[in-house]
């Protein structure tokens, strides 16, 4: 941190000498220090100085306690229960080691949780079994179900491939020419077949498919404006716990947003209101409805 | 060239004082004092067995100048 004098500064914003302008800083000074002994002095934007036990104090404005930060604004302290202020203090300091998001931390420990089944020796959890505790006997029961469900498929599947094979040998649906498309019906999920039918003409298939749509109608998107500024209305240390308060703002207000953001090498998560292209736009809708937002919300630039 | 008012100085010499704080500048004003921005870091407060998480801040602090 640079220590700046003023004089030089002020000759230059005056456009006046550095000689004028110390004497006219000195004046200035020589006046807010007789006021400062009577009754204080406000000077607008900066602060009040005030004569305190024979002492000069200055309290900072809340616009220059704004101004200076800019980096933490919308950010304000939070309860923490008694049980979770340890962990919450501990993944602080691991994010903070680290720079690793606290929501990551808690994704690690829950990926530990969902590697206990598979060191277990489970081949592959079906998905419906995702919801069900991570513990040893239920693995146990798990894995039985899983083979059982893993069992029937392979069955079905094999029914249906020998269904398959004996309606194309007998010719039970007519030429060979129209098994191509019962084949392609009963594959959906691949867009190139449904796409290019049999009996298309081949050159005409790059033209009509589904990228060269997509790209044109990129193409003709026009450019949107950067709308980096929003309204924060509360923040926490806890993804959680600004949800719940962004759970509390959404029945008010359309777009309510959880953002994260790193301050000190910690992450803040911001309950944020509205994208404006402006900080104007956002101070005018914040008071507007000052009376729907909290007192101390924050007009924020997203990065 | 113009004599600035005083109207002029104050206003010249808050935004000063602003800009230069907010970019983390220290501001020393003759006869006056120093004007300097300090950072308090993210800290755990407890107050009547109440756990408060405090978000880190910046701070304006003033040094009186001693000889005035």
């Amino acid at each position: 941190m640079s220590n700046t004098s003023i004089p030089p500064l002020l000759a230059e914003r005056l456009d006046i000498s550095e000689e004028r302008a110390r004497s006219l800083l000195d004046t200035m000074v020589e006046e807010l220090r007789e006021r400062a002994e009577t009754d204080g002095v406000q000077l607008s934007g900066l602060g009040t100085f005030r004569e305190e036990d024979g002492r000069l104090t200055f309290q900072p404005s809340p616009t220059l306690r704004r101004r200076v930060n800019r980096p933490y604004e919308g950010l304000s302290a939070e309860s923490l229960s008694p049980s979770a202020a340890p962990e919450e203090a501990d993944s602080d300091a691991e994010s903070a080691d680290s720079e690793t998001p606290p929501f990551l931390t808690r994704k690690s420990s829950a990926e530990e949780e969902d590697a206990a089944p598979d060191e277990s020796g489970d081949p592959e959890p079906p998905s419906d079994d995702q919801d069900r505790p991570p513990t040893r006997p239920d693995a146990d029961e798990r894995s039985v179900d899983s083979f059982a469900l893993i069992s029937l498929i392979l069955a079905g599947l094999f029914l249906l491939g020998a269904g398959w094979f004996v309606v194309n040998q007998t010719s039970l649906w007519g030429p060979t020419e129209n098994a191509t498309p019962s084949t392609t019906a009963e594959t959906p999920p691949d867009p190139t077949a449904g796409s290019a039918p049999a009996d298309s003409v081949p050159g005409s298939q790059p033209e009509s498919s589904p990228s060269a749509t997509k790209d044109s109608a990129t193409d003709s998107e026009p450019t949107p404006a950067v709308r980096d500024w929003t309204i924060v209305v509360a923040s926490s240390s806890s993804r959680s716990a600004a949800q719940e308060a962004a759970d509390t703002y959404g029945s008010r207000f359309d777009s309510v947003t959880v953002v994260p953001g790193t301050v000190d090498n910690t992450t803040w998560y911001r309950v944020t209101i509205g994208r404006y292209t402006s900080e104007t736009d956002a101070e005018r809708v914040l008071d507007d409805r000052a009376d729907a937002l909290p007192s101390d919300a924050w007009t924020h630039q997203l990065e | 060239m113009e004599s600035p008012s005083a109207d002029d100085v104050i206003e010249a010499f808050t935004d000063i004082l602003e800009h230069q704080l907010s970019t983390g500048n220290a501001v020393e004003v003759p006869g006056l004092g120093t004007f300097a921005v300090e950072h308090r870091p993210s800290a755990v407060q407890t107050e009547d067995d109440v756990r408060r998480l405090l978000p880190p801040r910046n701070e304006v602090v003033f040094t009186p100048e001693q000889d005035a």
